[in-house]
């Protein structure tokens, strides 16, 4: 059952075309992953999805709705949540109070306070930052900073999850960890997560599904092991180094 | 904040709160009387300037208009209209409000730089306008009617300063207040968060036009006399911005302790070095932003305040 999807997703800007034409679906409960180049539109599809750029044309549709085009604070409120590429930690607060401020708005904005700092308890907890509440982001580690951006998107208590680079710039071994809570946070929190990443360990190992963008349009949707085989992937993306790698 | 500095904060607070009141009948001049007045709109207005450039990030360099427009939405209502002294101040603080709310949606869409210079430009408008408009007595200025005792504006800027401290903890604990600081740390992040960034700061510059009103009313009938080139002066805008950073932008009390501190030492500099004290108030408050960027009151934060605090704090701000 689809929960979200694009029709014809396009966006221009002046005279370069990021998107075109791009369609997609989401599952209910589905782990979708999305790669391709850099400047292929990734980050361009993930702002349009959540309202910071309008679509040129083309429609989003979430749970039967059209929400192309709605402000960021509507779309947050109906059940998506993101992290951002950059983290963007509110970096005179503590990871408590980050949390809060998130578990404050979201889809239960009118959610006492006590009630609020309790979920967002919760959601510290669910990416493992618990020992770390009371400090400030000034002192975390970059792995611990991508921890406090998904704490901050699930304490929205959202439906779907969009996940831009959350695993970039990690070690192989936060990379692993980092792969477990993904797939924990589905389990337990009832997601449907799209993500962006680069790393292709981690897109084969927690993907249900790949779709690949190059040059702003939609050169590949299916299963991981299918897509990676895909020649058109190969040459715009994963290169012959990695078919060989992969053959050998 | 450790222990200690909060026992030592509590402790002034509750002298100050406990003396204030009784402040003048017990007092020996009406030199002190006036000096605290003075202080106290001046810490109405830092504070009001507070909530939009220190807690919602958006440096207004253009809050004097809120003060003007109390100043003389209080004037008009009481010379023309008869009205009482209160109830016009209350009046003007609505005023302060919704000017807040008609100019906000317009310039609170532009970010930093864009935003200072648009709210520059809205006091030399103002001022203009009054200047040109038959009702507001144009360049004459206007004249109030004299009160029988300066002690009403103790009490009455007293009050407001009270309220208004009160109000903005409440809020600030609120989840207006969370959204309010969140706009502040990064207005993208906090527009995912399903905060409305736009409504946010719009009420956020409608409490600081709203007492920042109260404080310009009160100032015009303190004063007696009010034209435009006085309570537009662009100065008054500098003024609040230097007494909350330097005692401490984004935090309750750091307004307050700057606008005392600013205004004793204004007052001592010109009595005592009268050529020079413009050279000393500047040095300490170019001393200030290198040694103290965060103003006066996070001193009080700090376990242990060295020669550490004051180099850490350099290289933190440094580009």
């Amino acid at each position: 059952m689809k929960i979200i999807e694009g029709r014809k997703i396009t966006k221009r800007f002046m005279g370069l075309l990021a998107l075109e034409e791009v369609d997609f679906e989401l599952n209910k409960g589905e782990i979708l992953g999305l790669i391709g180049p850099n400047g292929s539109g990734k980050t361009t599809l993930i702002n349009v999805i959540t309202g910071f750029y309008k679509p040129t044309s083309g429609k989003v549709i979430y749970k039967n709705r059209d929400i192309s085009g709605l402000a960021p604070y509507k779309i947050s409120r109906l059940g998506i949540g993101r992290t951002f590429q950059i983290v963007k930690p509110f970096m005179e607060l503590s990871v408590l109070e980050n949390v809060t401020t998130a578990a404050l708005f979201g889809k239960n904005i009118a959610m006492p306070k006590p009630k609020a700092i309790q979920i967002a308890n919760s959601s510290i907890e669910a990416v493992g930052l618990h020992d770390k509440s009371s400090y400030k982001p000034g002192a975390l580690s970059i792995a611990e900073l991508k921890k406090l951006e998904i704490a901050k998107a699930i304490a929205l208590s959202p439906d779907v999850l969009f996940l831009d680079e959350s695993m970039a710039g990690l070690n192989p071994k936060e990379t692993e960890a980092a792969m477990e809570l993904v797939l924990k946070i589905r389990e337990q929190r009832n997601l449907s997560i799209f993500f962006v990443e680069h790393v292709m360990k981690v897109v084969m190992g927690i993907s249900d599904r790949v779709m690949v963008l190059h040059h702003g349009r939609k050169i590949a949707d299916g299963k991981p092991n299918e897509v990676v085989k895909d020649e058109n992937v190969i040459k715009a993306y994963l290169g012959k180094r990695y078919k060989e790698q992969k053959n050998a | 904040m450790n222990k200690a500095s909060e026992f030592i904060i509590l402790g002034i607070i509750t002298v100050v709160v406990a003396i204030a009141p009784v402040m003048p009948v017990i007092h020996i001049s009406a030199f002190i009387t006036r000096f605290l007045i003075g202080v106290m709109i001046y810490a109405i207005m830092a504070e009001g300037w507070n909530v939009i450039g220190g807690y919602t990030g958006y440096p207004s360099f253009g809050n004097v208009v809120f003060f003007g427009l109390g100043a003389y939405v209080t004037a008009l209502s009481m010379i023309d209209f008869h009205i009482g002294f209160l109830i016009s101040l209350i009046l003007a603080a609505f005023a302060g409000a919704l000017f807040a709310v008609i100019i906000g949606i317009p310039v609170l869409r532009l970010k930093g730089h864009y935003f200072a210079i648009a709210t520059l430009g809205i006091g030399e408008t103002m001022m203009a306008i009054t200047l040109n408009v038959p009702f507001t007595g144009e360049g004459v200025g206007l004249s109030l009617p004299i009160a029988s005792s300066s002690l009403l504006f103790y009490y009455t800027s007293l009050i407001a300063l009270a309220a208004f401290i009160i109000f903005l903890k409440l809020i600030l604990s609120g989840r207006l207040g969370y959204g309010i600081i969140a706009v502040r740390e990064d207005e993208d992040a906090a527009r995912m968060m399903g905060i409305n960034t736009v409504i946010v700061k719009i009420k956020a510059f409608a409490i600081s036009g709203f007492f920042t009103a109260i404080a310009g009313g009160i100032y015009a009938y303190w004063s007696t006399f009010i034209d435009p080139p006085t309570v537009y002066d662009p100065i008054i805008s500098v003024k609040m911005i230097i007494m909350a950073v330097f005692g401490g932008a984004g935090t309750i009390l750091g307004p307050v302790v700057g606008a005392f501190i600013i205004m004793f030492l204004s007052d001592f500099l010109s009595t005592h070095f009268t050529l020079l004290h413009t050279f000393f108030f500047g040095g300490l408050i170019v001393l200030t932003a290198i040694f103290l960027p965060k103003g006066l009151i996070d001193l009080f934060s700090q376990k242990k305040i060295g020669w550490n605090y004051f180099i850490k704090n350099i290289k933190k701000y440094r580009v």
